[in-house]
């Protein structure tokens, strides 16, 4: 049974903005590449400026339309990108488990997030690259931490193995304003994913998808 | 400033670059040379050592002598591009891609002198980094959309598709100039020759020392 809500008698389109913030070469594109297409680019490529991608998604009945922001890490863009953030109802903030510096400028970005929208927005820090967890720089507990402290939503993520990426899609999703997640129980968009111990490794063959790091 | 050798021209270069290129190369191998952001406390410190004339401390690593050169880049008044000179570059980059080349090193003779080395200084070193991409990481592409950004002129626009257009244009220009900085030194000596010929009196010592 689809409950409309008043506001949307016609059942028009939710549309949300997310902007992706962050160090550079953190993982911000591959995760939005993850969510959108499924796949990984095992090239390493440099975000140029800024960049948008839609999807539409269906969660809990009700159909969103989710603008995802890529902004690159690049200083020369930092001026552009409050606007960015200006206009956003979700800030994800993503870091490097295997780079401590990208964890501590996270602060920065939180500030920056918060100083252009208050508490009308949801925050949520990333720890990326958890296949790479024999270079982990950041302990889990300290990230939960921190993230506790700046009351922002916190997940480990690979977006290389696509390990917990839709259910930081999901997790932002439930915590999204006129979406109550308790509204049905039937979750039709994100099937829940029984978390592994490891992430899965990916079967694709490329020399970029060596576990290795240089520390 | 330091003379430092460009093919077969000597060149002029503020000492700082040198001094920071000098760190970048013990580990021109990093992942993300040039990409990656470094520690700010610790780049804070090699400013002020730089700004002192201080030496260099021995546990600066490549990435964030990378970072702080990217960081002289933007402090260059007037950018490495200045914005009247800018615009040529601009038109250069809109041609045919056979003609890029050849259109760009018509506008980097339009850069004031000093501008003009250090174009040619940093190009060539940029190039030996992405010769180094299979482990870096860092091809001519990935070196070009992070070093645009701190040798144009900033652009701003509210416009989304305008600013992403400039972005590719200013990354197209960037990019070419890594990948045919070989050129740009020959290019030079070709114009300091012409110039000696033309008057021997110039001779091309004489002719760097009067804009140094």
């Amino acid at each position: 049974m689809i409950t409309l809500s008043p506001k949307n008698p016609n059942h028009n389109l939710k549309k949300y903005k997310l902007v992706f913030l962050g160090e550079q070469s953190v993982g911000k594109t591959s995760m939005i590449t993850r969510f959108m297409y499924d796949s990984f680019d095992p090239n390493y490529q440099a975000t140029i400026g800024i960049d948008f991608l839609s999807k539409t998604i269906y969660f809990h009945d009700r159909t969103v339309r989710l603008q995802l922001w890529d902004t690159a890490g690049q200083e020369r863009f930092r001026s552009l990108i409050p606007s960015y953030i200006r206009d956003s109802q979700v800030a994800v903030i993503v870091y490097d488990i295997t780079n401590l510096n990208s964890f501590e400028l996270t602060t920065r970005w939180i500030e920056d997030v918060r100083s252009e929208r208050g508490n009308q927005v949801v925050v949520v820090l990333v720890g990326n690259k958890v296949d790479l967890e024999s270079c982990r720089e950041v302990p889990t507990e300290k990230a939960e931490k921190l993230a506790k402290e700046l009351d922002v939503l916190f997940i480990e993520t690979s977006a290389k193995c696509s390990y917990n990426v839709k259910q930081l899609f999901k997790r932002i999703a439930e915590a999204l304003p006129d979406l109550d997640p308790d509204r049905h129980e039937d979750n039709n968009w994100l099937q829940e994913v029984t978390l592994e111990t490891k992430p899965k490794k990916n079967n694709q063959k490329d020399d970029n998808n060596k576990d290795y790091c240089f520390c | 400033m330091v003379n430092v050798q460009a093919g077969s021209s000597t060149i002029q270069v503020p000492k700082v670059f040198r001094i920071l290129i000098d760190v970048v190369k013990t580990n021109m191998k990093t992942e993300g040379l040039f990409r990656v952001e470094g520690r700010k406390t610790k780049e804070k410190a090699i400013v002020e050592t730089l700004d002192k004339g201080d030496n260099m401390p021995d546990d600066v690593d490549a990435i964030e002598a990378a970072s702080v050169i990217k960081k002289f880049l933007r402090n260059i008044s007037g950018n490495l591009i200045p914005t009247d000179i800018s615009q040529w570059f601009y038109e250069a980059g809109k041609v045919a891609p056979t003609k890029i080349d050849e259109a760009l090193q018509l506008c980097v003779l339009l850069l004031p002198l000093r501008n003009l080395h250090l174009m040619v200084y940093l190009m060539e070193f940029f190039n030996e980094v992405t010769k180094q991409s299979g482990s870096n990481k860092m091809t001519s592409q990935n070196m070009a959309v992070v070093v645009a950004p701190n040798i144009f002129p900033e652009f701003k626009s509210n416009d989304l598709q305008v600013q992403l257009e400039m972005s590719n244009l200013t990354l197209t220009i960037t990019k070419s100039l890594i990948e045919h900085q070989r050129d740009l030194p020959t290019v030079l000596a070709a114009l300091t020759n012409k110039l000696e010929t033309l008057n021997e009196e110039v001779t091309s010592k004489s002719f760097y020392k009067c804009w140094s």
